[in-house]
């Protein structure tokens, strides 16, 4: 179980670094898509809940130690999220190919990350952008991030079915 | 099974309460500096030159995909761009760059204030946060470079942000479109002071004039009016639209930010010179100060490294 661990490891840190050098600079229209959260979700679908909240809790506490903004905010959220998605998305990995399900499942876990992050943030009386503003970049992020699946999931299913063939 | 599973459920309560503590410390301690500065501060040393390597791999990609991705907008500029590649070529003949180069460089300099302060340049490595929400920025350069904290930061076109935490090689800059960023500024025009504020990415910025009679007007330079964070003078923006805020009494006017945060590169970070060098500049007979001027400098030259000059005249120092 080592190995995937740290292929996981290693596949996370790159997307954070991709997110936020290349990624956050290219400014896709109405918001960015977040190569780090398809990451934490894809990785709840393929290995499960525990996996997919470690790695939430991993990325997020990341991210909010690089950010300005409270720490611990993203963090709880993709503990959350990666273990909810992780839970639904139960037996995911042993079916076929069809792309459209964890699509899905990517595409709402995105959306419900984003908005759970600013939840938080508006009630905890932080100041922050216009709430139409928000929701307009956690629907692109979502539906961003939707699109990334098919290409994202089955390359990081078949890395870690590929070090591990046993256990995933 | 179902004593994986009760594991499983154990470690995610204990992953949630490590988040909500986390949260609560550092929100309370806000105030007061944060909680979390030491970690933050690991976290970004190391991450700091993974970035910078990373971004210097990585970022002609980027601009390519960049490109790509607005292709399409910018289709329509090509005609024009060309247009304006033809006199720019034959301008360049002319050697009109390096003309336009030291322009832009005095354009920086006057931004500076009068020599009250020295710039250290820096280029913006990284781009907003992992949660997508922050307005941010990470630099190339860090403590090692004489960064630190509070610092303002410019680009030649005006006011970027503010240094919000530093490590020895990167530092993070909040920029004005923060909705936590409040600048004191005021009007260029009449020296009206106020508070610019951000309101992220998207939105302009709004400009509120603490007196509130005060009305700017469409097209009013807002600038800083120097505080103990902020460097006096540097353009922020440009009063787009007026109108009074519901529920307010005062006037709020909605400021577009010279800066385009969407193409933040090359940058500026404004390093204020010792305290005794900003109390002479704001003395008002350079022909008396000349004398004391000479005496004060001339003890703390030897530890700086700008001594250049090993026997200043009086003129020369006067000047600086």
């Amino acid at each position: 179980m080592a190995s995937p661990r740290y292929a996981a490891a290693l596949w996370l840190l790159t997307a954070v670094l991709l997110q936020l050098g290349v990624v956050n600079r290219l400014h896709v229209p109405y918001g960015d898509p977040n190569l780090a959260l398809v990451t934490v979700l894809s990785l709840a679908l393929i290995a499960g809940p525990g996996f997919g909240m470690g790695a939430g809790f991993a990325a997020g506490l990341l991210g909010d130690l690089l950010g300005t903004h409270t720490l611990g905010r993203l963090a709880l959220v993709w503990t959350v999220v990666g273990y909810a998605v992780g839970v639904l998305g139960a037996g995911l990995s042993g079916r076929g190919r069809n792309p459209v399900p964890p699509m899905l499942y990517v595409g709402v876990g995105s959306l419900f990350a984003s908005l759970g992050y600013v939840a938080l943030g508006v009630v905890s009386g932080e100041a922050h952008a216009p709430v139409g503003q928000l929701l307009q970049s956690s629907l692109a992020m979502a539906g961003y991030n939707l699109l990334l699946t098919p290409f994202l999931y089955p390359a990081l299913r078949a890395l870690l079915r590929h070090l591990e063939p046993s256990s995933l | 099974m179902n004593r994986d599973s009760q594991r499983l459920r154990l470690a995610l309560v204990v992953l949630l309460l490590i988040s909500f503590t986390l949260i609560t410390l550092d929100y309370r301690s806000s105030k007061s500096g944060g909680a979390f500065s030491g970690p933050r501060h690991v976290a970004s040393t190391v991450f700091g030159p993974i970035q910078r390597g990373f971004s210097s791999v990585v970022s002609p990609i980027g601009t390519f995909f960049s490109d790509v991705v607005h292709a399409g907008r910018d289709g329509k500029k090509v005609r024009s761009l060309q247009a304006q590649i033809d006199k720019l070529q034959s301008e360049l003949r002319g050697n009109a760059d390096v003309t336009r180069d030291r322009g832009e460089l005095a354009g920086l300099i006057a931004l500076s204030g009068d020599n009250q302060y020295t710039i250290v340049p820096a280029r913006a490595v990284a781009l907003g946060d992992l949660s997508g929400f922050d307005s941010a920025a990470t630099l190339n350069v860090g403590s090692r470079d004489g960064i630190k904290l509070d610092m303002t930061v410019i680009s030649a076109k005006g006011l970027v942000g503010r240094v919000v935490a530093v490590s020895p090689l990167s530092c993070t800059v909040a920029l004005i479109i923060d909705p936590n960023l409040n600048v004191g500024s005021r009007l260029q025009s009449d020296a009206h002071v106020g508070i610019t504020s951000g309101h992220g990415a998207s939105s302009d910025l709004t400009f509120s004039p603490t007196d509130p009679s005060v009305r700017p007007k469409v097209g009013d330079v807002i600038e800083t009016f120097g505080t103990v964070t902020y460097a006096a003078n540097v353009p922020i923006g440009v009063v787009t639209a007026v109108g009074p805020t519901a529920g307010k009494t005062t006037v709020t006017a909605q400021v577009k930010p010279y800066v385009d945060f969407t193409a933040l590169n090359v940058v500026g970070v404004v390093i204020p010179k010792e305290r005794t060098a900003t109390a002479q500049s704001t003395a008002p007979t350079p022909t008396v100060t000349a004398t004391v001027t000479k005496t004060v400098t001339a003890t703390p030259t030897p530890t700086g490294t700008s001594a250049g000059t090993p026997t200043p005249t009086p003129q020369t120092t006067a000047t600086r």
